[in-house]
């Protein structure tokens, strides 16, 4: 065991524990959204929660930096880490930011939901495999979550692309299901960041940026 | 990138033990360059093959050859028509322990090089030794004392000097050997500072067990493992994602 | 309790045992120092130190001629043996991987344990007989102006020989304090590109400079008090310095002779030309090396 073992068992500790928070928030806030739920209190408590782990993230880091000198696969993990605490720290924000909707909205069970449906379901889909990836320091499935990341995205942009062209019928649907439909799309964006650190842990590599 | 020293399958040894296998390396001029690895792991060896002084132990065996584009000389150094004490008035050589000559006064310490080379001109010697004290960042600590002995000064002063003192008579290359395991952390410090100062003049190959000094001031860094190369390259790119699995496991301390 | 009692006795014993040794060893040296400085000191003065020798029964007359001729001999001998003896002592210490080394070691060895009446015998045959020309057939041989043959006793033969004592002790001597050169500073004079014999008469000569200087010291006062060697060169005179080829006198023949002598007061002339090379020597030992050790060591 190196000196630095210790420091870094904590970070990913922690690491885990916001990943693990972040992916349950995030359900949390789209099933009570979709079942016209007002949970904010709790996802407000979540979302503090995670803020504070995110800072608590970057003390570690900072602190393993000072002390270790940490170099090579360390140096690219405890970055890495960093980063991480961030996404998942914007996780627990966009679940808030949709239950405010909600709370600014009122009664939506009137809305079609459709869009939203199949567009949180992946980027759950894309959350649990990004943790995963991470976890595990599997490519392949970091791979599989960028691919899945452009999918959000056709759904928003086409849901855009229509509501433009065509008549809406009820303003409150329309614009509540674009702001949830832009959360969505920026917490998918994240998920891809995560799947992105892990070839750069591994690797040292990055995407090239498009 | 310009280089100045092209080793080619340089190979040494100690009597029947080998102690460098089949070494190459392009060391690049007016850059610091690192060589790390663990003890005994030939980094040594390398350097004082540099400036032929290896071959000068009992039983010590040479093969390879050095390239060196320097100003005056471009060649093979390992060449026989090669005189080697030619070779070492390119190259200054600074070890681990500070080894100022202690018979001489601070002074002579540094003009001895120019005088064994035949610059007689008080004046010009003045200047010289002058120039090349404040150059080692030494000058204003020692202008008071320049006629006590070499050895009346501190650790880190005294390893000041031998640098003024290799540097004197312009070396196209510095070797240093370990320069600063001996001392204290202040002093180091000062001695890395003016080292990045120094290669804007001279190229640096430095020996150093310190990665954190090798990170901290090489722009090149050699890892070098059972008196082979493992991997060469700049040090951020080393540090940061190194290619070779060995050197990924030496510089995360997970041997070493 | 008892066996606390025996170590004590053990380590009483001991210590008692050394200090009778002591005592014992120096007992007949205070004995001759008292004897010397006593008797020495009655016959000292000034005319004896000025005057130089009367025939034997004529009273009177100094010991200064033989003070000269030891000077003389003993400037001449290191002017011969100190170079000679410094290039061997370099030659042992820094060349030690040289096909000639092992030859000359042992040449040096051997020198050093000569019983000095031997060399004495030696430059006798040669110089003095001059059997080293008869060997090649001439009388003498002429370089230039200069010629040079059999000697008969001569001051040059006396220096000759004792210069041949001389050189083994000073290259010996010599090596020694070469060894004690560290590696680093012959690597640091190597790297700034000195060649070999530079590094070794620049920087190896002048940091063991005390250390040769003591060396020199040291064959000095060895040779100044032989007299074996220069009762078989020199064989003794009673005048001042005549000539390299004249015979000399010296203040070791000096003892010999009067000390030998029935008369009473060239006797004690003996003991104040002994009292005066003692005297030399602590001088030359104790007060030159406190000097060298201030003005040459660093």
């Amino acid at each position: 065991m190196r000196l630095i073992d210790e420091g870094l068992q904590r970070l990913n500790s922690k690491i885990i524990r916001m990943a693990n928070l972040s992916r349950e928030t995030v359900e949390l806030a789209v099933n009570a959204y979709l079942k016209n739920e007002k949970l904010t209190d709790k996802i407000f408590h979540n979302s503090e929660t995670l803020r504070v782990l995110q800072d608590e993230v970057s003390e570690i880091a900072v602190e393993l930096i000072a002390r270790y000198q940490p170099v090579a696969s360390d140096l690219r993990y405890i970055k890495s880490c960093m980063e991480i605490a961030y996404g998942f720290s914007r996780f627990g924000r966009y679940a808030y930011d949709i239950m405010q909707v909600l709370e600014v909205f009122g009664d939506l069970s009137v809305c079609d939901h459709t869009n939203i449906i199949k567009a949180s379901e992946i980027v759950h889909k894309m959350i649990d495999l990004s943790i995963e990836a991470f976890i595990n320091r599997d490519l392949e499935k970091s791979l599989l979550v960028e691919k899945m990341d452009d999918e959000v995205d056709n759904i928003y942009e086409s849901y855009i692309a229509n509501l433009v062209k065509e008549k809406y019928k009820d303003l409150k649907c329309a614009v509540s299901a674009t702001l949830i439909l832009r959360y969505l799309e920026r917490i998918a964006d994240h998920a891809s960041y995560i799947a992105e650190a892990v070839l750069y842990i591994v690797k040292g590599e990055r995407r090239p940026r498009k | 990138m310009d280089i100045i020293l092209s080793v080619k399958n340089l190979n040494a040894w100690y009597g029947e033990k080998q102690a460098l296998f089949d070494v190459s390396i392009d060391i690049p001029r007016y850059h610091i360059t690192a060589i790390i690895g663990p003890s005994g792991c030939g980094k040594t060896t390398f350097l004082r093959c540099l400036n032929r002084l290896h071959e000068l132990g009992q039983g010590n065996k040479v093969k390879g050859e050095v390239y060196f584009y320097g100003r005056n000389f471009k060649g093979n150094i390992y060449d026989p028509n090669v005189d080697p004490t030619e070779i070492r008035k390119h190259m200054g050589m600074v070890f681990q322990k500070p080894n100022p000559f202690p018979m001489l006064s601070v002074y002579d310490n540094v003009a001895i090089g120019l005088k064994i080379n035949g610059i007689k001109d008080k004046k010009k010697i003045d200047e010289i030794v002058m120039n090349s004290l404040k150059k080692a960042y030494l000058l204003d600590e020692v202008k008071d004392s320049l006629n006590k002995s070499g050895a009346s000064l501190s650790g880190g002063q005294q390893q000041r000097l031998c640098i003024a003192r290799a540097i004197a008579y312009n070396p196209e290359i510095l070797l240093m050997d370990e320069p600063t395991s001996a001392l204290d952390p202040i002093a180091t410090s000062k001695i890395e500072q003016l080292l990045v100062e120094l290669k804007k003049e001279f190229t640096i190959i430095i020996v150093t067990h310190n990665m954190q000094q090798a990170a901290r001031i090489s722009d090149y860094t050699a890892f070098m493992y059972l008196g082979k190369l493992i991997e060469f390259a700049p040090t951020e790119e080393l540090f940061e994602t190194p290619k070779h699995e060995l050197t990924e496991k030496y510089i995360t301390g997970k041997f070493g | 309790m008892k066996m606390f009692s025996l170590k004590k006795f053990y380590n009483l014993a001991f210590i008692s045992i050394c200090v009778i040794a002591f005592i014992l060893a120096m007992i007949p040296l205070a004995w001759i120092l008292i004897e010397v400085i006593i008797r020495g000191i009655s016959a000292l003065s000034i005319e004896l130190l000025i005057n130089t020798a009367n025939p034997p029964g004529i009273p009177g007359g100094g010991i200064a001629n033989y003070i000269q001729g030891t000077i003389i001999l003993v400037g001449l001998a290191s002017l011969i043996g100190f170079p000679v003896g410094l290039l061997l002592g370099i030659f042992l210490s820094e060349y030690k991987e040289h096909k000639l080394a092992p030859y000359v070691r042992f040449f040096v060895e051997v020198f050093a344990e000569f019983p000095a009446i031997v060399i004495g015998i030696f430059i006798y045959v040669i110089l003095v007989r001059g059997d080293i020309f008869k060997l090649f057939g001439v009388e003498k041989v002429c370089i230039g102006g200069f010629c040079i043959g059999a000697t008969g006793f001569a001051a040059i033969a006396g220096a000759i020989s004792l210069a041949l004592l001389m050189i083994p002790i000073v290259a010996k001597s010599v090596e020694e304090s070469l060894s004690l050169v560290p590696i680093s500073i012959k690597e640091a004079a190597l790297s700034l590109g000195m060649s070999r014999w530079k590094s070794v008469f620049i920087i190896s000569i002048s940091y063991a400079r005390s250390g040769i200087l003591l060396a020199y010291i040291l064959a000095l006062s060895r040779i100044a008090g032989e007299a074996a060697p220069l009762l078989l060169t020199v064989l003794g005179s009673f005048y001042w310095f005549t000539g390299l080829f004249d015979r000399i006198g010296a203040l070791p023949l000096a003892i010999f002779t009067y000390g030998i002598s029935p008369f009473e007061d060239l006797k004690a002339q003996a003991w104040a030309a002994s009292l005066l090379l003692i005297l030399a020597i602590l001088i030359l030992n104790i007060g030159l090396k406190i000097i060298i050790k201030r003005k040459f060591a660093w």
